[in-house]
């Protein structure tokens, strides 16, 4: 009987140790899997470093190595110091631009996706879809009209103007993604702080923005690194030197004949910091975010 | 505008138009001020010569006025101004004179005018050698300086220039003074969206232009709506020494050309080498055809493209790359990774422009030194030698809120000292237009822009030298009909037959849809 309890534990055992080396292989093959494809995203921001960092000599070269000769921070320096294209007035209006877009995508984009989760109107069904087609179009096709509006606005060449211009853009996405966050916070919640006296307003901003959090951070992350890229409704819509955003000055270096390859990857390594600084603030939050939202219909 | 005054003029001597008609045409016509008193001179009206006189004393007013900014603003205005009178005189006797004594007034007109208000310049001048974006802001305060107008300059990233400035016209607010390429301008002028400039061609001297192939003018219904400003061109640069080490010529013959790009395939590097991104090889094989004596448009602006010389140029440039004296990878590589390879000596020719040239002197004048060029070699020897014409117009919009603005800064920006100086100071990558400018040392002494300026003469665009421009062929370029013949045949996707025969469609397509 003994013999019969050693065998099974040792069964059990042995059992187990084949099912935690399978889980280990698995697990190697997941970290494989996932760092071979690591490689593949991270490599363009290596090289966009590497070629910042390298002599402009080493910028371009017929048979390139991963890594330059020596490190320099000339490239750097010429970028921040270039009166030609001014890259800490460019960065100011980048955050004046960004920030706006982000505070009134939240604002407008909060208040648009409550009314379609949880208000009945004439024609929601019909305008909650009209949100997703309206994604499926190319954002070139929005220019043209979009400068005669803010032109008749007289917006053009005006921060106002782009971080509107920014946040119509962006508004679709970000309704549609928060009405699904908004759906899965349980309505009972509203229902009491509306039998205290709460009107839909005052739902809105005590109960239901503090649940959403989350996807409010997702949203708001979203948005920034939308309008920080953005390059074209920025190039169209601005005309002063003093107005022009980080994505212009760096398509300043591609020229007709010859590109600056060293200012290039230079100014887009200083132009993506932010970006990445934004990323890592939030990506916890945008994970969740994006996820809760995604399920509900 | 000549024989639509003309034709006026004499619908008016002869009865058939009202004075009260002829003068709402003539308006209608855009004739300016100035340009209405000597049609008016023309047909003998009394009251037109004072007025011209008084345009021509107002002349040399402002035009002293301006003298401590520009000498030479003063004496082209008088001398526009005199030559105004003289020829307004003889204009009230001979209608023939008619057409003189308005573009003398012309020039009075677009002299005399001292302007105000604000004037917005879209450029496309770049920052590449560091200097021109700064000199086109100091030449417009100084413009303003002259006036009292306060001028800004817009400089335009080339990729979306277009899209920029078709969005302004769309809203109905685009600047005073536009300066694109000459078929985007065609393009803008079919559209109505130009002023006609014919007044600030006779005010600068139409005969102080250097003469170019019927191309490079934008022209709409015989009337001028865009004034090229200079202009740079394609030939063919080699590496001296590596021309020398394999013990080969500059090619003057495509036969030789073939010949020597093969003897200098050696190794790791490449003989010659044309860029294929789009527009290049476009701007490569039409000129090419041209010069074997085709012509894209006939002398009926019909489109002949599908014709022996174009089908012997396009086997033409594909046979470099099925020879291996062009790299095979070619069709991938974007314009300034073409220059890279050659400015580091991997490819030992090149058709290439002034640009290319002071980007590389720029990099190592060492290398530049030892480049040499020669114009485009032909297919038979007595070929007329033909490159790509490339270069800016400028041009005022319809619609700007200060067309007298506008003409005036454009006139301003032909003036010399600073056109002449303002060219060389690009170091050749633009070529001036100005006959004064061009016939200076700088040019016709160093042996590179000699070349270029040479080269010049015969360049092309697409249409070729027979018709002239038409607007679809700025389409046509930025959809690559031009491009995708190469690139079709250097992949194996078409014959040479049916690239071509895709092309004529294509642009067919395009002029139908016009």
């Amino acid at each position: 009987m003994a013999t019969n309890t050693s065998e099974l534990n040792t069964r059990r055992v042995s059992k187990m140790g084949r099912r935690q080396r399978t889980k280990m292989w698995a697990d190697i093959g997941s970290y494989v899997i996932i760092f071979f494809f690591a490689i593949i995203a991270l490599f363009p921001f290596f090289w966009m470093i590497r070629t910042a960092l390298s002599p402009t000599s080493e910028s371009f070269e017929l048979k390139p190595k991963l890594l330059p000769s020596s490190l320099t921070i000339d490239n750097l320096t010429r970028v921040l110091t270039s009166p030609n294209i001014p890259f800490l007035k460019y960065f100011q209006n980048s955050i004046i631009v960004s920030v706006s877009t982000t505070l009134l995508v939240i604002v407008v984009g909060s208040w648009g996706a409550y009314a379609l989760a949880r208000l009945n109107f004439k024609g929601q069904r019909t305008f909650g879809a009209s949100l997703l087609l309206i994604q499926m179009f190319p954002g070139i096709l929005l220019i043209i009209p979009l400068y005669v509006i803010l032109a008749k606005l007289g917006l053009i060449n005006n921060f106002v103007g782009l971080a509107i211009a920014y946040t119509t853009l962006n508004l679709p996405f970000v309704v549609w993604l928060l009405r699904g966050y908004f759906l899965s916070i349980p309505s009972e919640i509203e229902d009491a702080a509306r039998i205290d006296g709460c009107t839909y307003f005052g739902v809105l901003w005590r109960v239901v923005l503090p649940l959403a959090a989350p996807g409010l951070a997702a949203v708001a992350t979203l948005a920034f690194v939308n309008s920080w890229n953005e390059f074209l409704i920025a190039y169209v819509l601005i005309n002063d030197d003093s107005q022009k955003v980080l994505s212009i000055g760096l398509a300043s270096y591609v020229d007709q004949f010859t590109t600056d390859y060293s200012g290039l990857f230079a100014m887009a390594t200083l132009t993506t910091l932010p970006v990445v600084i934004v990323f890592m603030v939030f990506q916890r939050y945008l994970v969740g975010g994006l996820t809760t939202g995604s399920v509900k219909g | 505008m000549d024989s639509e005054a003309k034709k006026l003029i004499a619908a008016f001597e002869a009865g058939k138009v009202s004075r009260r008609n002829f003068m709402r045409k003539a308006a209608l016509m855009g004739v300016g001020f100035g340009s209405l008193s000597a049609f008016l001179a023309a047909c003998g009206d009394n009251t037109a010569t004072p007025a011209v006189t008084t345009a021509a004393a107002a002349a040399t007013t402002a035009a002293s006025a301006t003298t401590a900014a520009s000498a030479t603003t003063a004496a082209s205005a008088t001398t526009a101004a005199s030559a105004t009178t003289a020829s307004a005189t003889t204009a009230a006797s001979a209608t023939t004179a008619a057409s003189t004594a308005t573009t003398a007034a012309a020039a009075t007109s677009a002299a005399a005018v001292k302007v105000s208000g604000a004037v917005e310049f879209w450029t496309r001048e770049t920052f590449s050698n560091g200097v021109r974006q700064p000199l086109i802001n100091a030449r417009l305060a100084d413009f303003d300086k002259a006036n009292g107008t306060t001028t800004k300059a817009q400089f335009l990233i080339f990729q979306e220039s277009v899209q920029k400035t078709q969005a302004a016209l769309a809203a109905g607010s685009p600047p005073e003074v536009g300066q694109q390429g000459p078929d985007v301008a065609l393009s803008f002028a079919a559209a109505k969206n130009l002023l006609p400039l014919d007044d600030v061609v006779a005010s600068i001297g139409k005969d102080k232009f250097v003469e170019l192939q019927k191309e490079a003018y934008v022209e709409f219904g015989g009337v001028t709506y865009g004034i090229p400003w200079y202009a740079e061109t394609r030939v063919l640069m080699y590496h001296k020494d590596l021309l020398e080490r394999a013990g080969v010529q500059p090619p003057t013959t495509w036969d030789e050309w073939s010949a020597a790009a093969k003897k200098l395939t050696t190794g790791d590097q490449y003989g010659f080498i044309f860029g294929l991104e789009s527009p290049g090889a476009g701007q490569f094989w039409i000129p090419l055809g041209t010069s074997a004596g085709g012509s894209v448009l006939d002398k009926d602006g019909k489109v002949a493209v599908n014709s022996q010389p174009f089908k012997d140029a396009l086997t033409f440039a594909a046979s470099f790359i099925k020879d291996k004296s062009m790299p095979e990878a070619a069709v991938t590589y974007k314009g300034a990774e073409v220059i890279k390879l050659f400015q580091l000596k991997k490819v030992a020719m090149m058709y290439t422009n002034g640009q290319t040239f002071e980007d590389i002197r720029g990099i190592d004048p060492n290398i530049a030194a030892n480049i040499g060029a020669v114009n485009v070699p032909v297919k038979t020897k007595g070929d007329t030698t033909r490159s790509f014409l490339g270069g800016f117009h400028l041009f005022a919009f319809a619609k700007s809120k200060n067309p007298e603005g506008a003409k005036a800064l454009i006139k301003y920006m032909y003036e010399n000292p600073w056109y002449s100086d303002y060219m060389m100071k690009t170091g050749g990558a633009a070529l001036p237009v100005l006959k004064a400018s061009i016939n200076t040392d700088f040019y016709q002494k160093d042996p590179i822009k000699k070349v270029m300026i040479d080269q010049l003469k015969t360049a092309v665009r697409y249409a070729g030298p027979v018709f002239g421009n038409v607007p679809y062929m700025g389409q046509a370029e930025s959809q690559a009909v031009f491009n995708n013949p190469v690139v079709n045949v250097i992949t194996g996707k078409a014959t040479v037959d049916q690239a071509v025969a895709d092309c004529e469609a294509a642009l067919n397509k395009l002029k139908a849809a016009q």
